[in-house]
């Protein structure tokens, strides 16, 4: 699957967790998801859980230690995706 | 050191029933869930668990300041259902911890082991900040000393000029609490 459609969707799927509007309106790839978004924890779980239904995947425990930021989530969707 | 997670059960998304079953298997071990198997009605175990894992990642951050999100890796072995205590192993150690479950919330605290019990409160967003409630109650009990409130890399107060007491906050939804 293309990067940008990753992002794309990845986008979709944590816009309803985020606390922090403005710094939603500026997400990159560096962007933190419990630091500036402010996604409070428990929903890092959703947005794990959202993103395995969405690209049809298994995100192990191992990678889901990794998702802290949107660069991190989108390399993991994207070696996933690929396998 | 000493970790503090507060859970609003009235700002609780709501999720399908398919939702919650992974959900509870992203958080939990088999033995964590036989060991909350009475509160699964409404997801409580999910929340009893949880508070006491984000209460030992933070106690362990002040030890050895490290982010990750693993709540796998942080275990409830013991917990006493009468009096909601219990033992957490975390990544470098494990802790005694203790929950405050109320109607509308749960809050756990995990400390050091032989450690004293942690002071404790919880309030509303309407009292918020909550930082400057811990500072009237630190102050409180250490009178007549300079207090100084250090934000990173985790809360602590200084105490005289020295990292002298490690303190935790802890805010969701309507709620915050705070332990020192």
């Amino acid at each position: 699957m293309e990067k940008a459609v990753i992002i794309q969707k990845l986008q979709k799927i944590i816009e309803p967790y985020v606390q922090d509007q403005e710094a939603f309106k500026n997400i990159n790839e560096d962007t933190d998801l419990l630091n500036d978004l402010k996604v409070n924890s428990a929903n890092l779980v959703d947005i794990i859980i959202d993103a395995e239904i969405e690209f049809d995947i298994e995100i192990d425990d191992d990678s889901a230690e990794k998702m802290l930021t949107v660069k991190d989530a989108v390399a993991i969707i994207e070696q996933l995706t690929s396998e | 050191m000493i970790g503090n997670d507060i859970i609003d059960l009235t700002a609780i998304q709501t999720r399908g029933a398919e939702k919650w079953r992974r959900y509870r298997q992203k958080i939990m071990s088999a033995a964590e869930q036989n060991l909350f198997a009475p509160f699964q009605s409404d997801q409580l175990d999910i929340w009893l668990a949880w508070t006491v894992k984000e209460s030992v990642y933070k106690l362990e951050y002040q030890l050895a300041p490290q982010r990750y999100f693993a709540p796998k890796q942080i275990h409830c072995l013991e917990f006493d259902a009468h009096s909601f205590t219990g033992i957490a192993q975390g990544r470098l150690g494990s802790y005694p911890f203790f929950i405050e479950k109320k109607a509308h919330y749960i809050h756990a605290l995990a400390w050091l082991k032989n450690g004293p019990k942690p002071n404790f409160r919880c309030l509303s967003r309407d009292d918020f900040p909550l930082q400057d409630h811990l500072i009237q109650a630190v102050a409180e009990q250490f009178p007549n000393q300079k207090l100084q409130y250090q934000r990173w890399p985790f809360p602590a107060i200084i105490l005289n000029g020295k990292i002298d007491l490690a303190v935790s906050m802890s805010h969701h939804g309507e709620l915050g609490a705070y332990a020192f």
